[in-house]
């Protein structure tokens, strides 16, 4: 696949995507410019899944940012500009006690899980791959690991309410 | 019907991608698959919050904490397997056997009695030594019997250092009257009957003895540093560098040092906890955390697919290869080709990359890559500690730097 033919797709579906969570026009623009982060900094990329892993990052940035240029600009309050504090880069007090909490939940969501998939996740963030797993839980096939970590992906989801997004 | 097969297969590895388990061939299916399918695009762009999430070492090892095993005390755990139906069944069976063989020893007994046999420990003299004992003999011999000593005899021949063997002999007789030493002569000399397989039986024992001496012999004797060079060189398999300066005693094991930290010791086998704790002493020890690489060498095959390949694999000329690189710490990595930049990119925390991105590095004869990985925030002139590396069961290498901060890592590929 052309690096043209994967930029257009990328489009198409990042449009999509940020158009189910902010306005249309506004989900226009992030793809613009998600496209122009790809096209300036990462022009030496050129396979999909070089690019495509690149784009979330992307896409994920654009999106927190866009939310709090928002807040910023008092679409949601209204505070005077020389209060409002600059970023260092680093996270904010709220957003670390956030991440924190996240991680609490999902550390509560794992504890619930059964002893297959607590063990299938455990050696996923030792950084084994699938075909490792596979040996290690004696699992007749890789497509039986990939089952059981979907099933068990699945329950993650549906004990964290649904969506990644709250951790 | 294609893309739905595609779709659903490609649906099963959303759960590797945040925690960066899947090989190149499974990103490039669900990446491909994601490109023409708008919900599967969705839920993997979804799972970029789990990916940042799982990408710092402190969640990480949160995480690993949740789904350590819970604990089973000694008693608890005989406890436990009492409760299963198959201990009983194992007991039962113990004690039927132990019933018989109280029974049928008496009788094993009697009827495989023989008569008395006497052990005698023979010291084996040095060969030198037997060979002159054994000339006088020779020198008395006829022809024939001359002819038959040149061949090999069935008498195992004495090993250099002197083991006591025990050998079975006739009961007392002619050399039994006479002296301990003579005997002990006799009892090498003399072949008594004997079944066809006691020779090497006896063979055996000397070299196993001979053997375990030196084995005690080296495990005894202080074992020599290495010395470590000034950069890791990847694609060796086994072994562990020591420090120069003898500022790092620790043999850690750079893998369990990559994720240090990120699961309990006290639950892996003895070797692992140990190895796992030192990492965890070495990680503290570093400021900055450990700054570590994990890559692996991927080669193109005919089909034009990237396939992974152990890191000593020895290449032919024109092979291509990519890496397949990771860091436990975010910053700049950087591809070196005979100290050419081949490739330069910012890497984030647990981000595997291919490099380099576009066509591959041809191989036309032996060729020494470096990856350097620079962790955000990390002084150029730190002090440089040695490096510590192990491959592990999988194709990947791990190199670590203990004390933090820059990463240099060699990886020498050969070429034949």
């Amino acid at each position: 696949m052309e690096r043209g033919e994967i930029l257009a797709g990328l489009r198409e579906r990042i449009v999509a995507y940020a158009a189910s969570r902010i306005a249309r026009d506004v989900a226009e623009d992030l793809a613009q410019e998600v496209l122009l982060v790809l096209h300036q900094k990462y022009s030496h990329l050129e396979r999909v899944e070089d690019l495509m892993p690149v784009s979330f990052q992307i896409l994920r940035f654009k999106l927190v940012s866009h939310r709090r240029r928002a807040a910023r600009r008092g679409e949601y309050t209204q505070a005077p500009v020389e209060e409002v504090a600059l970023k260092d880069g680093r996270p904010t007090p709220e957003e670390e006690a956030a991440r924190r909490e996240g991680v609490e939940r999902l550390a509560r969501a794992l504890e619930q899980l059964g002893e297959r998939c607590r063990k299938l996740f455990r050696m996923k963030l030792e950084g084994r791959t699938f075909a490792e797993i596979q040996g290690l839980m004696e699992a007749g096939s890789i497509n039986t690991v990939y089952t059981w970590d979907f099933r068990c992906r699945q329950q993650l989801l549906e004990l964290l309410g649904g969506s990644w997004e709250g951790i | 019907m294609g893309g739905y097969m595609k779709r659903a297969e490609a649906e099963k590895l959303l759960g590797g991608y945040a925690t960066g388990t899947l090989s190149e061939a499974e990103r490039r299916l669900l990446y491909e698959a994601a490109l023409g399918d708008q919900e599967l695009f969705d839920a993997l762009a979804d799972e970029e919050a789990l990916r940042e999430l799982l990408a710092e070492p402190e969640a990480r090892k949160r995480l690993l904490e949740a789904l350590a095993e819970p604990k089973v005390g000694l008693w608890e755990g005989i406890a436990a397997w009492w409760r299963r139906p198959v201990a009983w069944g194992v007991a039962g069976s113990v004690a039927v056997a132990a019933m018989l063989v109280v029974m049928l020893l008496p009788v094993y007994q009697t009827m495989t009695r023989k008569p008395a046999v006497m052990e005698v420990a023979v010291r084996t003299a040095p060969a030198g030594r037997h060979a002159a004992e054994e000339q006088p003999r020779e020198a008395e011999a006829g022809p024939v019997e001359l002819a038959k000593k040149a061949e090999p005899s069935p008498v195992p021949a004495a090993p250099p250092a002197a083991v006591a063997v025990p050998v079975r002999t006739a009961p007392a007789g002619r050399h039994a009257a006479e002296g301990p030493e003579e005997e002990a002569r006799a009892a090498a000399r003399i072949e008594p009957p004997r079944p066809a397989a006691a020779a090497p039986a006896v063979e055996q024992v000397v070299a196993e003895r001979a053997a375990e001496k030196r084995e005690i012999a080296e495990a005894e004797a202080p074992a020599p540093k290495q010395i470590a060079k000034s950069g890791a060189v990847g694609g060796v398999i086994g072994g562990v560098v020591a420090s120069q300066a003898e500022a790092m005693r620790v043999e850690a094991d750079a893998r369990a040092l990559y994720y240090a930290g990120e699961s309990k010791a006290a639950q892996r086998p003895a070797v692992m906890a140990m190895r796992a704790r030192q990492a965890a002493d070495v990680a503290a020890a570093a400021p900055g955390g450990v700054t570590g690489l994990r890559y692996s060498v991927l080669r193109r095959a005919a089909s034009g697919e990237y396939e992974e390949v152990a890191p000593d694999t020895v290449f032919a000329a024109g092979d291509v290869v990519r890496l397949s690189v990771e860091a436990n710490q975010g910053g700049v990595l950087r591809l070196l080709r005979q100290d050419d930049t081949v490739a330069e990119l910012a890497i984030g925390a647990r981000q595997r990359r291919v490099i380099p991105a576009g066509e591959g590095l041809k191989l036309e004869g032996p060729t020494v890559l470096a990856i350097e990985v620079a962790p955000a925030g990390a002084r150029k002139d730190e002090k440089r500690q040695p490096w510590v590396r192990r491959a592990v069961e999988e194709r990947a290498v791990y190199v670590v730097e203990p004390a933090g901060g820059p990463l240099r890592a060699e990886i020498a590929l050969r070429v034949r």
